[in-house]
């Protein structure tokens, strides 16, 4: 019995280890190709031939202030994260658990957002930018994104299956709708505003097209766009680019490997004893 | 409302006030206008108001170098679009990238999901490494994957085992679509798993104990407590993915550095690169609007119907 | 669920209604973002010049703009770097209908076309009467290519005709000897070198690469008016017949994205190219040696011209400091830097320096003279992408029709 279970153990371990390379070989080979010379890529060299120099360029020559995109690129993120973590759920909330009048429509209005690509409506919004004074500002750069239709859309699916009990049982306490969202349900959607703030962060911190759109210079340039200027002579320079995708990765990872200990059980642990 | 602080009126203010922010933040009518209204000034004016202004577009013969000379041509772009067969070979893509990657992806990534919920030694390293290809520049993963996916590789040897040519995926007209759905799920999975992986917190102990004192089966508390519980999150995947799916961009991109869009022979051709080809590489920004309208139609329809299937009723 | 479609339709109604409303009254709201000059500094008018290029591209234009007073001390010339030229081609239309775009570009010839036909650029041959700019600094073939319609609408920077590259090596070792002058010694030759993992010839299902063929029969796509004519037919022909032979390969299928890093790789022994190898090779295989020679004779001497020039973009607020100041950047100091990055300059007096500097193109010299412009249409875009969609169908899809099939589908649209 106790061995049929290591067994089976010992299968999931294997099994998942499998998995893992499989999904982390790309991102590896991203990195091996970041420290090779250009006239290895695509080739499987020694360790011999690593080399440093393709970061070293970014941190070396003047015209790359990868300190200053790094600054950037934090309080773009941030800004955007934390206006997402107020009005996402408000609005989530308020499409799952009330009823009121234009719900319906609201909901679709929600759904339509994320259907139109970006694309279509950067003009536009770049010369709405422009008349606010706000190119190469992080104004721009935030406000149009403090809000996402596709986490409204996730946190409202969450916020359905919150039991109706819990919400009755804090109005016995005396609190008002408003104070059970805060007090109450807030907290204990814990998990899914996680998932949201890595989504969002995620999202925010590898967005290329709009800030390089909207903040073009290369003082306002976040990582990414300031990563990508890098280009060699007529060609890319693969091993490069890839240090740069290495460089602006990194932190992301760093961020959602903090966070997801947070995913303890939220709900189940509060349990519904009312 | 109207009792309690007319009364109180003159006694005390504080009261009054109370009783008034009491009734605005207790009734759902207000309290619902009130918590979409952020969402909804910022929606209209970086959203809408932007919209309509390509909407408008859509209707015109423009072309960006000389927008002051775009002239309104009423449907035409939009006739022009319904007889471009092109249009509806990208449209039967961007279908099938849908119909292919969404089910493996979905179910892949709630896979993943109760993998790394599991009392796993190291799951945070799990959980992570799953999700890197979900945050990771596209068009790297998409270069790393074009070494992986060359002719004579051991992948494509591998494939080629299996009854697949050994041919460099991405170059052959027969296969490159179906590399871009071997991205695309590659990068949704982790996507689905953190999703899922919130969703799985969520769940109430207390159902599976209800589920254990019935003596349920492993695989029946899965099929009975779990999937049903996580059905209206399943509807936000798969209508989220299937949005992706249309958007789908950079990965064709990638495959398409330095040759047309779609590249090989517009084999990879979707209705977003349409558009962008038309719209932006083309300058023809009223025929490339009016692209996305329609684009825009057809996902609406879709999600409505993944709703009406789907999701939980009201 | 009649609940949700009224919901739905009532949205659409919703749109529709402020769709109309707004689109009475507005949608043309121009927008001039007011003047950021800041004039105060004795009238000095301010230029911006966009471009996209690398670090060092960007240090000699610094460079420009800080010396540009002592030629024109009303000028002040700002350099805004792009990231990228898609990036650039994102941005331009918000920044036109904005108001901040740049007032001058460089750009390459290779798709300028499309850009002058469509209106993005003033014509300059006024602004040269006003501001005193000598044009007869560069020579009639720069000055031609960017002539459209009898009219100047470039500042020529540089000029480089294409190449056919050799592996000196992979042709030593085979014994071959004199180096091809036509397409005929370059088959015999392939049929030689292709042996292995080596293919003979690259050739890039690429316009660029294409249009170097077809020229070098006498053909040319004459600005749409002559896609499937005979020349190009037979220039068409002969590449397909390579690839039937097994000669010839397309990148592409090697998993590569341009002919450079085929060769490179040394996976294919010639190929179609520009001056651009000699950098790149510089990096990604310093041991290869190559040797650069014209472009191979079909029926005559033919090849493209990659020129690249400022132009004044048609909303520039003050066009004749903006033409100035593109002259200005092809001075000397400026001319000689790009030199040594590799740049053919488009100064007569300068070019006979070039191939001094760089020897390994000495070859090319003579092909200075016949090469031209690339002639595509004006849908420029639309017809590479278009050229190239059918060459991979036959080629990597295997859609079976002939070169002149091709040309006549592809000429069908170009009218």
């Amino acid at each position: 019995m106790l061995t049929r279970k290591n067994n089976r153990r010992l299968l999931l371990y294997i099994g998942t280890i499998i998995l893992g390379l499989l999904f982390a070989l790309p991102f590896l080979y991203t990195i091996y190709t970041s420290v090779i010379p250009m006239r290895h890529v695509n080739t499987l060299t020694s360790p011999a031939n690593w080399t440093f120099e393709n970061f070293k360029i970014f941190f070396t020559n003047d015209a790359y202030n990868v300190p200053r995109w790094f600054l950037n690129t934090v309080i773009m993120t941030g800004a955007v994260v934390i206006g997402n973590l107020i009005i996402n759920p408000m609005a989530g909330f308020a499409l799952a658990k009330l009823n009121f009048k234009g719900k319906g429509l609201i909901y679709w209005i929600v759904v339509a957002t994320m259907m139109v690509p970006y694309h279509m409506i950067l003009i536009p919004v770049y010369v709405n930018v422009a008349q606010l004074g706000w190119l190469n500002t992080f104004w721009g750069l935030t406000v149009p994104f403090l809000y996402q239709g596709l986490y409204i859309f996730m946190l409202r699916q969450f916020f359905i299956s919150v039991p109706n009990e819990f919400l009755e049982a804090a109005r016995m306490d005396g609190l008002t709708k408003m104070g059970a969202f805060w007090r109450i349900v807030y907290p204990l959607a814990r998990s899914s505003l996680i998932t949201m703030s890595i989504l969002a962060f995620a999202g925010t911190w590898n967005s290329y097209l709009v800030p390089s759109t909207l903040a073009n210079t290369p003082e306002m340039y976040v990582l990414v766009v300031g990563l990508n200027s890098v280009k060699d002579m007529f060609f890319e320079n693969t091993p490069m680019i890839m240090a740069g995708v290495v460089l602006s990765t990194l932190p992301i990872i760093l961020f959602f490997f903090l966070f997801q200990r947070q995913y303890i059980e939220g709900i189940s642990n509060a349990g519904v004893k009312g | 409302m109207s009792d309690y602080s007319s009364k109180h009126a003159d006694l005390k203010g504080n009261k009054i006030r109370q009783s008034w922010f009491r009734s605005l933040a207790d009734s759902d009518k207000t309290l619902g206008w009130l918590f979409t209204l952020p969402f909804l000034i910022l929606w209209a004016w970086w959203f809408l108001y932007p919209f309509i202004q390509s909407f408008v577009r859509s209707f015109q013969d423009a072309n960006f170098a000389a927008l002051d000379q775009a002239k309104f041509i009423g449907l035409e772009n939009y006739v022009t679009i319904l007889q471009d067969k092109e249009f509806f070979q990208a449209l039967l893509h961007s279908l099938e990238i849908v119909v292919i990657s969404i089910p493996i992806q979905t179910v892949l990534g709630l896979l993943l999901a109760i993998l790394v919920n599991q009392k796993l030694k190291g799951k945070g390293i799990f959980r992570t490494v799953f999700f890197i290809p979900y945050i990771t520049s596209q068009i790297a993963i998409t270069t790393v994957f074009m070494m992986l996916f060359k002719q004579g590789t051991f992948l494509t040897k591998f494939f080629g085992a299996l009854g697949f040519g050994n041919v460099t995926w991405f170059a052959d007209t027969n296969y490159a679509l179906l590399f871009v759905c071997i991205l695309f799920i590659f990068q949704q999975a982790g996507f689905t798993m953190i999703v899922y992986l919130s969703g799985l917190q969520e769940i109430p102990k207390d159902l599976y104990e209800a589920g254990e004192i019935d003596g349920a089966s492993k695989w029946n508390k899965f099929r009975y407590i779990t999937v049903p519980f996580l059905k209206p999150i399943t509807f936000f995947i798969v209508s989220v993915s299937t949005i992706a799916g249309f958007q789908i961009y950079d990965q064709i991109a990638a495959i398409s550095r330095y040759g047309a869009l779609g590249s090989p022979a517009g084999a990879t051709s979707t209705v977003v690169t349409y558009f962008y080809q038309h719209g932006i590489r083309y300058m023809n920004i009223g025929y490339g609007s009016a692209a996305v309208v329609l684009f825009f139609i057809i996902i609406m329809l879709i999600t409505y119907l993944q709703k009406k299937f789907l999701d939980e009723k009201e | 669920m009649g609940k949700m479609n009224k919901k739905f339709s009532a949205m659409l109604v919703l749109c529709l209604a402020l769709v109309v409303s707004l689109s009475a009254c507005g949608g043309s709201k121009s927008a001039d973002n007011t003047d950021k000059a800041s004039g105060d500094k004795a009238e000095k008018v301010t230029v911006n010049f966009g471009f996209w290029g690398t670090a060092q591209d960007l240090e000699i234009y610094q460079k420009a703009a800080d010396t540009i007073s002592e030629q024109y001390p009303e000028i002040e010339l700002k350099i805004k770097q792009y990231p990228s030229s898609e990036q650039f081609w994102n941005t331009l239309p918000g920044e036109i209908a904005a108001g901040v775009a740049p007032d001058f570009i460089k750009m390459s010839n290779e798709g300028a076309y499309e850009y002058i036909n469509k209106g993005l650029f003033s014509p300059i041959d006024d602004l040269v009467q006003t501001t005193g700019v000598d044009m007869n600094r560069f020579p009639d073939t720069s000055k031609k290519i960017w002539n459209v319609d009898g009219k100047q609408y470039g500042v020529p920077n540089s000029d480089m005709p294409a190449m056919f590259f050799i592996n000196e090596q992979m042709w030593k070792d085979a014994g071959l000897g004199e180096y091809p002058t036509t397409w005929d010694e370059v088959i015999e030759a392939a049929k030689v070198l292709n042996k292995g993992d080596v293919k003979g010839i690259i050739v890039n299902l690429d316009a660029f690469h294409i249009t170097n063929y077809v020229k070098s029969f006498g053909g040319g796509w004459g600005n749409g008016e002559t896609i499937n004519s005979p020349e190009n037919v037979k220039a068409l022909e002969m590449i397909i017949d390579m690839y039937d032979q097994g000669l010839a390969v397309t990148p592409k299928s090697l998993g590569f994205g341009w002919d450079g890093e085929v060769f490179s790789n040394e996976q294919g022994a010639m190929s179609t190219g520009g001056y651009w190898y000699k950098g790149y090779l510089k990096d990604a295989n310093p041991d290869l040696k190559m040797v650069a020679i014209p472009v191979p004779k079909g029926t005559t001497n033919g090849s493209t011209m990659s020129s690249d020039a400022y132009m004044v973009l048609k909303d520039g607020k003050n066009k004749e400091a903006a033409l100035k100041a593109a002259y200005y950047m092809t001075n000397d100091d400026t001319q000689t830097a790009f030199m040594e990055l590799g740049f053919n300059p488009a100064v007569s007096s300068l070019s006979e320096q070039y191939f001094e500097k760089n020897p390994e193109f000495k070859a090319l010299q003579p092909a200075l003279e016949y090469s031209t412009d690339y002639g595509y249409p004006t849908d420029t875009k639309r017809f590479t992408d278009e050229l190239v969609k059918e060459l991979e169908g036959l080629i990597l899809g295997g859609s079976g029709k002939t070169a002149q099939q091709i040309l006549d589908d592809i000429q069908a649209q170009f009218k």
